[in-house]
């Protein structure tokens, strides 16, 4: 493999903003999915076409940085950013397989919500990847993904507390419901972890 | 209880006394009068049609082999209440089938805890004889439902709902209890469940005059467009 000396900034901000696309074209989806579900025509198999898309930008992204000498900005700056948006969508589509996985019957109204912020954080998250290369006017794109995850945090604790209410929910529920709460959670972690990156790099770099 | 309506029959000699505070406690925890009957053939037709989340009966009001033959006995709750405690009694409606005995030396925070143990605890199933409305015949136990005798198809789950509604007699019905029934446990708050195969149902029967109402801060009601449609159980 040879490494170049000229940058290609260019395509590092391409993939990093095809990045932030393909992660909220995936939120979209699993709202969608979510929202409809079991009627809808939401497959989960096209989650895991853009899961897959995913895979494939992060892996060009990974093989930019292997051949360029000079990049953007720290390397394990971008591995780290790539890994959290790689989680975003990982994250959602283990959701939306657990879905059909546990055969559940009807969707729980708490995780519709959850998916609804993850839509909100997901496209912030894209508008700052969009905007990465002008390091500049990102904070709005920022503080949009941490006020959805706050609110996350929030939806989380009430949807595990309805699980546990009343001795009598099924713990087949319990366990299910309790899976796809985390898993949807850790997706809008990952979005706020996204956040955090970018903003360090906007410090580092500016 | 879930703040869910409680149908409750309590078959208790006329005049007793000490079975006053026992209704109270009853009315407090189902959150309505309970349908209070005095004899065999008043517990009888008070069942009949019915779908019962409790039965409180005395022995000597109501024959143990008669509630027990009774259809929806075999799925409520039934409590025995003895207007006076006899060891031997309490044992023989244990045998019997009775999920508690209850009797006046108890207090009635003990009464109270006993009772909504018992109704927590014992789960209402869908009423098990078939239920008709004018034209619409519901039988879950043979996962069958009819209008006009033609069959609808309609899956297992959408049957049950649809028997439990029926059995309700146009009268609304909670998604907690509708749950409860089909499902067999309590429903998580939040859950969609009902909703969706209510929604399955409502375009299922979209062919016939029979419509799910939605019951606005309630859950559902059947409604049947047709004259003189009532309620039979078979």
């Amino acid at each position: 493999m040879r490494l170049s000396l000229v940058p290609n900034r260019q395509s590092f901000y391409e993939v990093f903003a095809e990045l932030g696309r393909n992660a909220h074209a995936t939120a979209v989806l699993v709202e969608e999915r979510f929202r409809t579900f079991p009627d809808g025509g939401v497959e989960h198999a096209k989650v895991k076409d853009l899961e897959h898309e995913g895979d494939r930008l992060t892996a060009e992204l990974y093989q930019l940085m292997n051949t360029q000498y000079v990049t953007p900005f720290d390397r394990e700056d971008i591995h780290d950013l790539a890994r959290a948006i790689d989680d975003v969508v990982d994250h959602l589509e283990h959701a939306s397989d657990l879905l059909g996985l546990y055969r559940i019957e009807a969707p729980m109204q708490q995780a519709i919500e959850q998916c609804r912020l993850l839509v909100g954080a997901t496209e912030h998250l894209a508008d700052a990847l969009t905007n990465l290369r002008h390091l500049s006017h990102l904070q709005k794109a920022l503080a949009g993904i941490k006020r959805r995850e706050d609110d996350g945090d929030r939806i989380v604790r009430d949807a595990v507390a309805a699980l546990f209410e009343d001795d009598d929910i099924s713990p087949r529920a319990i366990i299910q419901w309790k899976d796809i709460f985390t898993a949807l959670e850790d997706s809008l972690d990952a979005c706020d972890t996204a956040g955090h990156l970018i903003g360090n790099i906007v410090v580092k770099n500016t | 209880m879930h703040n869910v309506h409680v149908d409750v029959v309590a078959a208790i000699r006329a005049g007793d006394r000490q079975a006053a505070g026992l209704l109270d406690i009853i009315t407090e925890i189902a959150g309505t009068r309970p349908i209070v009957v005095h004899s065999s053939t008043e517990t009888e037709l008070a069942l009949r049609g019915r779908g019962l989340d409790l039965l409180v009966f005395d022995p000597n009001v109501v024959d143990p082999a008669v509630v027990t033959a009774v259809d929806h006995a075999l799925t409520a709750p039934i409590v025995g209440w003895l207007p006076r405690r006899s060891p031997t009694r309490v044992a023989d409606l244990l045998d019997a089938g009775c999920d508690d005995v209850l009797d006046p030396s108890m207090a009635s925070i003990e009464v109270a805890a006993r009772l909504r143990r018992v109704v927590s605890r014992r789960v209402p199933h869908v009423p098990s004889r078939p239920v008709t409305l004018g034209c619409l015949y519901v039988d879950a136990r043979l996962r069958e439902a009819t209008w006009d005798g033609e069959s609808l198809a309609l899956t297992p789950r959408e049957v049950e709902v649809l028997q439990v509604l029926v059995a309700a007699a146009g009268q609304p019905v909670s998604r907690e209890v509708i749950y409860r029934q089909v499902w067999r446990w309590t429903m998580p708050r939040g859950d969609r469940t009902v909703d969706v195969n209510v929604k399955r149902l409502r375009h299922k029967l979209a062919a016939i005059p029979v419509e799910v109402v939605t019951a606005p801060g309630v859950g559902y009601r059947i409604s049947v467009h047709e004259p003189d449609a009532a309620v039979t159980g078979l």
